[in-house]
């Protein structure tokens, strides 16, 4: 197989996984395609490395945490207006009844890095050793964040309320 | 909450998220524009590279020897630089999810009902509203420096409250850039003026 086909046998297989990763992240769907496609773009164009490294898929996983959380330092100036953002762009209010908004909402609530271990953990379902590699801290760090989250989504009165917690 | 019940909701979450199929054609052609930038570039480079020796190999091996005298640069063929092509594309519509006045504050509105600020980009012609008014013309962006064309058609309804100045702050963009799938338009400082996302 050469490296275009390597390169769109990987991409088909694992573009709805990178989308929604990025969506749980905290991307809109549209930004989230966006996102997967730059960030593929750019491992098309070193696809060569990318088949060196050991593990395919923490490296393109890397680039797109990588991404993610250099927007997040972007440049700005002054406030951030973001914060009332016109209706169309926040997160559908009226349907938020169900499990699936409760823990939207408490995924809101986690701070970036736990946020982000718990996506690749739960959802992208890397290993520790693979997180530890995405996220560049160590092994022990990613344990101590998951442990942080887990008991953040745990005190979470929505998530508790949908297990009837009290 | 168990780490199968976490998965669980994760990925009912996720797939609430449709995906349409991967944009293999896109990315492939994303590459080859990258690769040709690259190449001019690199092209460019080399020529600047060889026209600077040229030029300075006489003046440091003679120091004597006046610059005037040495070879013609004109020996080496520049490479043929096409104008860039567009780094970023604007074609579609956004929602305005940022307003920079100015005074260097949001000027979007922050309570009440909100007012929908958008802008639709369309073969060269732009058409954007601020909520109460519409304004409608042309621009041109080259690369990813941007310019609204003078004589652009904007209504005149009177706001109550007043709109915000998204039209008076279109007329101060001069480039633009994108990052993590939003796009923002620029002033001749670099400094953010209108950020905008496509709707969801």
């Amino acid at each position: 197989m050469d490296g275009e086909d390597d390169f769109t046998a990987y991409v088909a297989a694992q573009w709805p996984r990178l989308v929604r990763s990025a969506v749980l992240l905290g991307c809109s769907p549209a930004e989230a395609e966006d996102v997967v496609q730059s960030r593929l773009e750019r491992c098309l164009l070193h696809w060569r490395r990318v088949r060196a490294a050991s593990d395919r898929d923490a490296y393109v996983h890397r680039v797109l945490i990588n991404t993610f959380t250099s927007s997040r330092r972007r440049r700005w100036t002054g406030e951030r207006p973001t914060a009332d953002l016109p209706d169309a762009v926040a997160p559908d209010e009226t349907s938020g009844v169900d499990d699936a908004d409760a823990m939207v909402r408490a995924l809101k609530r986690l701070g970036h890095d736990q946020r982000a271990a718990v996506v690749l953990r739960y959802y992208a379902r890397l290993t520790e050793e693979q997180m530890a590699t995405v996220l560049g801290v160590a092994p022990g760090t990613v344990k101590s964040r998951l442990a942080r989250a887990l008991a953040a989504l745990a005190a979470d009165r929505a998530l508790g309320d949908l297990r009837g917690a009290p | 909450m168990t780490a199968h019940d976490l998965t669980d909701l994760l990925e009912r979450v996720a797939e609430r998220t449709a995906v349409g199929p991967p944009p293999l054609a896109r990315m492939r052609d994303g590459v080859r524009r990258r690769r040709r930038r690259r190449a001019v570039l690199g092209g460019v480079g080399l020529t600047a590279t060889v026209v600077a020796g040229t030029l300075l190999v006489p003046v440091l091996t003679n120091p004597g020897h006046e610059g005037r005298s040495a070879q013609p640069a004109t020996t080496q063929t520049p490479p043929v630089v096409s104008p860039p092509a567009p780094s970023v594309r604007l074609h579609g519509t956004y929602i305005v999810t940022a307003l920079v006045g100015r005074h260097g504050h949001s000027a979007l509105p922050k309570h009440g009902a909100l007012a929908r600020l958008g802008i639709t980009f369309r073969d060269g012609r732009i058409h954007a509203t601020d909520g109460c008014n519409d304004l409608r013309g042309g621009y041109v962006l080259h690369g990813d420096r941007f310019h609204l064309e003078r004589g652009g058609a904007v209504t005149l309804v009177g706001c109550v409250p007043p709109a915000p100045p998204l039209f008076e702050r279109l007329g101060d963009v001069t480039s633009v850039s994108h990052d993590q799938g939003g796009i923002y338009l620029e002033d001749a400082d670099g400094k953010v003026v209108v950020a905008l996302v496509r709707p969801s």
